[in-house]
């Protein structure tokens, strides 16, 4: 019995380290389109984010991360305000991320992301 | 007289030696984007043997053209700018008013066109099917004599090969090299971003966009090109030319589908006040409506940023 809480106080603090890092959507993210495009999403600490076709940089944007809840803003979306969408993530196993839409105006980038999953880059 | 004889036979056969087992000097090309180049360059496409596709598309200046409009044979003067043939990847249309749906289709039009190369497509077809070593190339590569359809999926082909990534601007975005582009570039590319709204129309890969616009260049009075217009027939497309990409736009001066700015600062200072230009457009995008009162910071900024779009290999050819 007495092992038993050595284990818990020794394993908890790991275990609760691994759940912040599978919680962070931050770094490279790889996913395939149906039509065969390889596509890259980096989000950065800056609060930005690039999207990648075939090695080449598709558009830039911002991205506010909370909890579960991703809020991006794509400068070709919407009028000249800044629109954000609003995501939920499911995090997966496999360090996968899918992005759920919750609230998104913008009809392309809701078809591109709703249903999404990334695969983190190794 | 005899050892004369014996040296010409000798130098004959030198001469002779090498073809005998190497074959003829002209080698066959290995594959659709090689047999594209070599048609690409050769003038036997124009009616009078003059006029190549790239004497318009000039590899120095990113595969296009250097005047507001290209010559065609006989000195013609065609109507429009000629567009860069590279980084077509991702485009929907082809030719500033989108009339053609594939670059296969785009590939044979300037062929046919009496202001360009003035040849029937048939009777080009023809030329290549009487010339032993395209004749050769074609049934090598397509397995069958040439026609109208494999002559535009070479040329396509070749076109569809000429992508470009090697930029200060890909070096710094994609290969995070932030040092590969200078400040100036980067709040460029800010501008472009948010503020002078570039990006609402210039964005994906290649910096096109699949969409026509109307920035303002069609007023009914002198400047009368109704672009898109003429293949729809509506009247509210007049005016609407398809969105050019913007990689290696530092070589491709002038600009527009006239020709009418010699260069990017023209450009630049054209969208931050169009009405200074053109004041009475017709159908002018309501994103162009106010001006953007750009600094001269802002200004050279901006220009920076679309001179970091231009390919390492072709900057070394330009010099």
């Amino acid at each position: 019995m007495k092992y038993n809480w050595l284990f818990w106080i020794l394993v908890l603090p790991f275990s609760c380290r691994q759940q912040e890092h599978a919680h962070d959507i931050y770094g490279k993210w790889n996913l395939v389109f149906k039509s065969g495009p390889l596509a890259e999403v980096r989000f950065h600490r800056d609060g930005t984010h690039d999207f990648y076709v075939d090695g080449k940089l598709f558009s830039s944007g911002k991205s506010v991360f909370k909890d579960d809840t991703l809020k991006t803003y794509d400068p070709i979306c919407g009028g000249n305000g800044e629109y954000y969408g609003t995501y939920k993530i499911d995090f997966l196993e496999g360090d996968s991320i899918r992005f759920n839409a919750v609230d998104d105006r913008c009809e392309p980038r809701r078809f591109d992301m709703d249903g999404t999953v990334l695969h983190r880059k190794s | 007289m005899k050892k004369y004889l014996i040296a010409l036979l000798c130098i004959t056969g030198i001469a002779i030696w090498p073809n005998v087992f190497c074959g003829t000097a002209d080698v066959l090309p290995k594959d659709a984007v090689a047999l594209g180049r070599q048609l690409f360059f050769d003038t036997i496409l124009s009616s009078n043997h003059t006029i190549s596709c790239a004497s318009c598309h000039k590899p120095e200046f990113a595969f296009a053209d250097t005047s507001a409009v290209s010559l065609g044979v006989g000195g013609k003067k065609g109507v429009r700018n000629t567009p860069s043939a590279m980084n077509l990847n991702s485009a929907a249309f082809f030719f500033w008013d989108g009339r053609a749906a594939t670059l296969e289709a785009q590939a044979l039009v300037p062929i046919a066109n009496p202001v360009e190369m003035n040849l029937p497509v048939d009777s080009a077809v023809q030329r290549l099917v009487q010339s032993t070593f395209y004749s050769r190339a074609f049934q090598k590569i397509f397995g069958e004599k040439p026609s109208p359809q494999n002559l535009g999926s070479a040329l396509a082909a070749f076109q569809f090969s000429m992508e470009t990534g090697d930029t200060p601007f890909d070096d710094w975005k994609t290969n995070d090299n932030d040092k590969a582009v200078s400040a100036s570039v980067k709040r460029g590319f800010a501008l472009f971003n948010g503020s002078a709204k570039c990006v609402k129309c210039h964005f994906g890969t290649d910096f096109s966009n699949t969409e026509f616009r109307n920035i303002g260049l069609y007023d009914g009075k002198t400047l009368t090109d109704s672009g898109r217009a003429a293949v729809t027939g509506r009247p509210e497309d007049l005016g609407l030319f398809k969105i050019g990409p913007l990689r290696n736009i530092a070589l491709t001066a002038p600009y527009m589908h006239n020709g009418m700015f010699r260069t990017l600062r023209q450009v630049i200072d054209y969208y931050n006040d169009p009405d200074q230009v053109v004041p009475h457009p017709e159908g002018r995008d309501s994103l162009l409506s106010e001006p953007l009162n750009l600094s001269e910071q802002d200004k050279q900024d901006l220009e920076q940023f679309l001179r970091s779009l231009t390919s390492a290999s072709l900057v070394k050819k330009h010099h």
